[in-house]
């Protein structure tokens, strides 16, 4: 777990940085005491594809969409973003393997009284790290996930800026019918993620997303496994660090990993370096 | 005979043709050369004969059997000089070189023979010597026989001679031994032995041991009716039983050298009478009263020589039967028959087998009848058998004859004895009869104890079976067990319920069959949440599951899998019921273990279409031909 642990140590150090860098804005100015604003209610619905192409290769394929409130309809009254996550995965081993690609995000111009565009993009590259370690019955992972990220408005015109976004995350799956996870146990995954965010527009706002959710799943198949659950995040507005956003979301994944090998090719490569 | 073993005629019928190859004639195999000439598509020998065998190698390795023959045939009878070598040798494997060939010296033992022939009959003198060779040199001689003939017959006098004794004698020139044949005593001990013919009639045998002579008188009056034989072994044996003190005239010596020059006579002839003409006997001549056999004599003969062996097979077989060994301690009614049987060979049988030796040899016209029955007894013949002594101190049991037939009085008659051995013969078979059909039936209860106790044993099989749960069995599995068992229990019910042992019998050994059938299938039955098991296990794959970065298992081919689990399996159950026939039985165990290995073996084989076909299949006779199986059809096992 050296390399586990040294990774660690990086992303923080990174993250320290990050914050160091974070000064407040002449134009801005923060509240007395932090102030919340009333979460908001949102559904996710999230597909995550795992297609192997090699023995150690994979194509991380997740396609998001995220809906959200409207005045008259909570959750699903509007469509927020629509999400593609792609990358290409690597297998080092069981317990750690890594991801490099980009993100395609379309977000809506949610803001019903808006008059600017309806739709803009945003563009990413990302790579993770994660590390999956069996404890007892259940599996615990850590996800350290790095993002370059280029946002911007929805004004006419409004030019990108420059994030990136520092993420790790901790997440349980543990098995609730069956000694460990196999096709036909349900299980439950609480996670908590922590979305740190630096740039030079982030000023006093680092935090930018604390999510906490909880998840109930089920394993079909060793390649088809459904989830749901509720997640509540807060974070910084990047405009006012004293300003916190909040939010209810229910989500539902759709997790597969269909391998179109040949079976000559799998079979002597399966099991990996066990 | 010659036809037969000599090699490939050539062409020519009437010019002379020559042979040089490879020829077997009895135990004697070597190579030959020699002249014939074909005759009416006969082989005829003609001219030079040679014949001989050595092998250096037999010698080396252990012994060497040799012999060379040298002679010639005129129009197929051996001619002229003849030159005959048989020996034994045996290595010492001690070699010299001289000049330049190596000499190899043998020991062994050397016979030699050569004289003349005439149309196959000695002529002249014979000499035959038997040497023990020692280092290739002569070291003894051990035997050594010389006689003149003239055509065949024996003339002027003969010598014999052994290590010990000379014997001495001479014939007339017809052959007939005449006068003194003395036996010298090369010892020195003063051991002879004279025989005194008169024109060829035997008429007595001195035998002196030291200064005592015995005389043993043998045909010492002129006889009145009297035929002349050869003297040969048959006349030494019934001089045996003529003479009035035949104890004399064991170990006699001049029998004994008699009967050894007659033995390498034999020899010779056996190889001559294979290749043409042969009459190469000694031809000593005697006269022996002559007790011609009536017709009525002849017939009694004829019977005798008839019943003696059957009867002697009889007895030998029942007396060496181990089954009858063994009842005969638990049976008294076997001890009784098996105890007549022993009366029957030691007191009717084993004297009549000498008789039979004498018949079979042909002097039984040359002895007095009564005399020669009356040897074979002490007193008389017997009578018919009634009582058995008893071993122990019980009773004697008595024994019922089987014939009513009326033997005679006892009388030392071939007539008499003709009837006794018919006796003898009849009442044996009678015993023999009773005794297979006694040792049959104990077989028979044999074979129904062994039967049942299979029976008893696959039924107790079939009741584990039936009783033990296995984890992971179905109640549909429980229910097949409960109908074969019950279908054993009433086959077992319907063979209890025969009365006849022969039918008995015969619907127990199907049943033991049929019950081996049922048990092959109730274990199929009772395999099955194993073999579901070990299916599951073959046809489960270890699949990464990138999401839980964990190792799942994963089932595949499930068409094939459930093709088993849920067509084949249940729908053979499902036909078993307490009715099925064994032949359905041994089909379905059959068939559950055949299914059950053609299952395991898919895993390895590509079946992407194999799967394709089985989808939604439900008949299982169409599941079975896809996967090259054959569903029993209960309906024509019926």
């Amino acid at each position: 777990m050296t390399g586990l642990q040294k990774s660690i140590v990086a992303v923080l150090a990174l993250l320290a940085a990050g914050i160091a860098g974070v000064r407040a804005q002449e134009d801005v100015i923060l509240p007395e005491a932090s102030e919340y604003k009333e979460p908001l209610s949102k559904l996710w619905i999230n597909t995550y594809g795992n297609i192997r192409i090699s023995k150690r290769l994979f194509w991380d394929a997740q396609t998001h969409f995220r809906l959200q409130e409207t005045e008259n309809t909570p959750f699903f009254g509007q469509v927020g973003q629509i999400y593609n996550r792609h990358a290409i995965g690597y297998i080092y081993n069981k317990s750690f393997n890594m991801a490099l690609g980009g993100v395609l995000r379309v977000n809506f111009n949610t803001d019903e009284a808006s008059e600017d565009r309806k739709v803009v993009p945003e563009w990413r590259i990302w790579h993770q790290y994660q590390f999956a370690m069996p404890v007892s019955t259940f599996m615990v992972y850590h996800r350290i996930r790095i993002e370059h990220r280029w946002t911007q408005g929805f004004a006419e015109n409004s030019e990108y800026i420059f994030r990136n976004r520092w993420r790790y995350m901790l997440r349980l799956k543990i098995p609730l019918n069956t000694p460990k996870l196999e096709p036909g146990t349900w299980y439950v995954a609480p996670e908590s993620e922590l979305i740190m965010q630096s740039g030079k527009k982030v000023v006093a706002s680092p935090m930018e997303d604390l999510r906490i959710t909880t998840t109930l799943g089920y394993i079909l198949t060793p390649r088809l496994t459904v989830a749901a659950g509720l997640m509540y995040s807060q974070g910084q507005d990047l405009v006012n660090g004293g300003i916190y956003k909040q939010n209810w979301t229910v989500r539902c994944h759709l997790y597969f990993s269909p391998d179109f090998r040949k079976v000559r090719n799998k079979l002597p490569e399966i099991h990996l370096t066990d | 005979m010659a036809a037969l073993v000599l090699g490939t005629p050539q062409l020519g019928a009437q010019s002379v043709q020559e042979y040089s190859g490879p020829l077997e004639i009895g135990n004697y195999k070597g190579r030959a050369q020699y002249a014939y000439r074909l005759v009416s598509g006969d082989t005829l020998l003609d001219g030079p004969f040679r014949f001989s065998r050595s092998n250096l190698q037999s010698l080396l390795k252990e012994t060497d059997t040799s012999f060379s023959i040298s002679g010639s045939f005129s129009g197929g009878s051996p001619q002229g000089p003849w030159q005959f070598r048989f020996g034994t040798y045996r290595s010492d494997s001690i070699t010299d070189v001289v000049g330049l060939q190596y000499t190899l010296k043998v020991s062994g033992v050397q016979h030699e023979a050569s004289g003349s022939l005439v149309s196959g009959r000695p002529d002249g003198q014979w000499i035959h010597t038997v040497n023990r060779i020692s280092g290739s040199e002569v070291a003894r001689e051990l035997f050594r026989s010389s006689v003149s003939f003239r055509n065949g017959i024996p003339e002027q006098s003969f010598r014999l001679r052994d290590t010990t004794d000379i014997l001495v004698g001479r014939f007339l020139r017809n052959g007939l031994a005449h006068d003194a044949w003395t036996v010298y005593s090369d010892t020195g001990t003063g051991a002879g032995e004279e025989w005194v013919f008169d024109e060829g009639r035997l008429r007595w045998i001195d035998i002196t041991r030291g200064t005592s002579t015995v005389r043993i008188p043998v045909w010492d009056r002129a006889l009145e009716n009297s035929r002349v034989i050869d003297l040969d072994v048959q006349y030494l044996k019934l001089l045996e039983l003529s003479a009035s003190r035949p104890d004399g005239l064991q170990n006699g010596k001049v029998g004994r050298l008699l009967a050894r020059n007659a033995h390498y006579y034999a020899r010779i002839d056996t190889i001559l009478s294979a290749l043409g003409n042969s009459g190469y006997r000694p031809g000593f001549r005697v006269r022996v009263p002559w007790y011609p056999l009536s017709a009525a004599d002849s017939s009694y003969v004829s019977r005798l020589r008839r019943d003696i062996p059957v009867a002697a097979r009889i007895t030998r077989e029942l007396l060496s039967n181990a089954g009858l060994k063994i009842l005969e301690r638990s049976d008294a009614e076997v001890g009784l028959l098996l105890e007549v049987t022993r009366m029957f060979k030691d007191d009717y049988i084993d004297p009549s087998e000498y008789l039979l030796e004498y018949i079979e040899m042909g002097i039984l016209e040359y002895i007095p009848r009564d005399r020669l029955i009356a040897g074979l007894w002490t007193g008389n013949p017997p009578g018919r058998i009634g009582e058995v002594p008893s071993d122990t101190t019980a009773a004697p049991r008595s024994y019922q004859d089987s014939e009513t037939v009326d033997l005679g009085t006892p009388s030392n008659t071939l007539e008499y004895l003709s009837n006794l051995v018919g006796y003898a013969r009849g009442n044996l078979e009678r015993i023999e009869e009773l005794l297979t059909a006694r040792l049959n039936a104990e077989r028979q209860e044999q074979e129904f104890a062994r039967t049942e106790e299979r029976l008893v044993l696959l039924i107790d099989d079939l009741e584990a079976l039936t009783d033990s749960l296995v984890a992971g069995s179905t109640v549909q599995e429980h229910q097949a067990l409960v109908a074969i068992r019950q279908n054993a229990e009433n086959r077992l019910k319907e063979y209890s319920s025969i009365a006849s042992a022969r039918e008995k019998l015969a619907y127990g050994t199907d049943l033991l069959s049929c019950l081996g059938a049922l048990d092959s299938l109730a274990t199929e039955i009772y395999r099955l949440p194993q073999r579901r098991q070990a299916i599951r296990e073959a046809y489960t794959d270890q699949v990464w599951n990138p999401f839980t970065a964990t190792l799942m298992d994963e089932a595949v081919k499930k068409r094939i899998t459930s093709a088993y689990t849920e067509v084949l399996i249940p729908e053979t159950l499902r036909r078993i019921d307490p009715e099925i026939t064994c032949e359905y039985a041994a089909a379905a165990g059959n068939f559950l273990k055949a299914a059950f290995q053609r299952v395991l073996e898919l895993r390895e084989e590509d079946t992407s279409r194999l799967e394709r076909r089985l989808r939604r299949e439900e008949d299982p006779a169409v599941v079975s031909e896809r996967l090259e199986l054959a569903f029993p059809d209960k309906t024509q096992q019926e």
